[in-house]
């Protein structure tokens, strides 16, 4: 998928604990893993404030748009 | 929902209390009969024959006393106790949080092909054993008509876990 979670980063650069992080956002360390792991469908608004509140940083920095080469190749022929 | 869980509730244990019931009876009728207790009578020179209620000379089942007619009414008392169980089971569905798991999936199927496959073979059991009443026809399609309501609601279940687990994956 071409949009990358960093929670990762943003987790090793404020010196949190997933599992800290998962009890401030109030979901589950699994559902955490899930998002981290980029396994995640989707991300409730509600949820992405409270990565921003707990991390201290906006949304850019949690996600990331790569574009991958298929789509580029598109858009370029296109 | 809290409705739903409460009529489930109930009905969950009438069908759980019809199918022991019918068990019991199922159970009880087949000991009397194969170790011709006390219990098992037989009646009209012959031809009928009773089965008594435990400790009691009141009669609780009656019928022609004949092999086909005998193993015939045995099993089905023994597939409607088989029918309530499964049925308890639906029901069993309603009463939980999350209805749309793998595990209700799996009772629904059950209960469809319990009501498509058993009236049928008992069906044709009866046929081979014993001359077939009536209303047999009528329950089979009855059966066979709420076997297909239920593969439809185990149709939507399916599609409603998919939706569960995509829902799961929105965090």
């Amino acid at each position: 998928m071409p949009i990358i979670v960093n929670i990762d980063v943003m987790l090793a650069r404020r010196k949190m604990q997933s599992k800290e992080l998962a009890e401030i956002l109030d979901i589950t360390p699994a559902n955490l893993s899930i998002l981290k792991t980029g396994k995640a469908k989707g991300i409730r608004f509600d949820t992405l404030e409270a990565l921003c509140n707990a991390l201290q940083c906006q949304p850019g920095d949690i996600l990331e748009y790569l574009q991958d080469e298929s789509a580029t190749h598109n858009t370029n022929s296109s | 929902m809290k409705t739903v869980r409460f009529i489930a509730h109930i009905l969950y244990g009438a069908a759980l209390i019809l199918a022991v019931g019918y068990g019991l009876t199922a159970l009880y009728s087949a000991v009397v009969i194969a170790f011709k207790t006390p219990q098992f009578t037989v009646i009209d020179g012959g031809r009928r024959f009773a089965i008594l209620y435990p400790f009691s000379d009141a009669p609780f089942l009656l019928g022609l006393n004949a092999f086909g007619q005998i193993s015939t009414m045995i099993l089905l008392i023994a597939l409607y106790a088989v029918f309530f169980l499964l049925l308890s089971e639906v029901f069993q569905i309603f009463r939980a949080d999350k209805w749309f798991t793998k595990r209700g999936i799996t009772r629904l199927r059950a209960f469809y092909l319990g009501n498509f496959i058993a009236p049928s073979l008992a069906y044709l059991f009866c046929v081979l054993c014993w001359e077939v009443e009536s209303p047999a026809e009528l329950l089979v399609g009855l059966h066979a008509l709420l076997g297909v309501f239920t593969f439809f609601i185990a149709a939507i279940f399916e599609q409603g876990v998919h939706l569960q687990h995509e829902q799961d994956l929105i965090i």
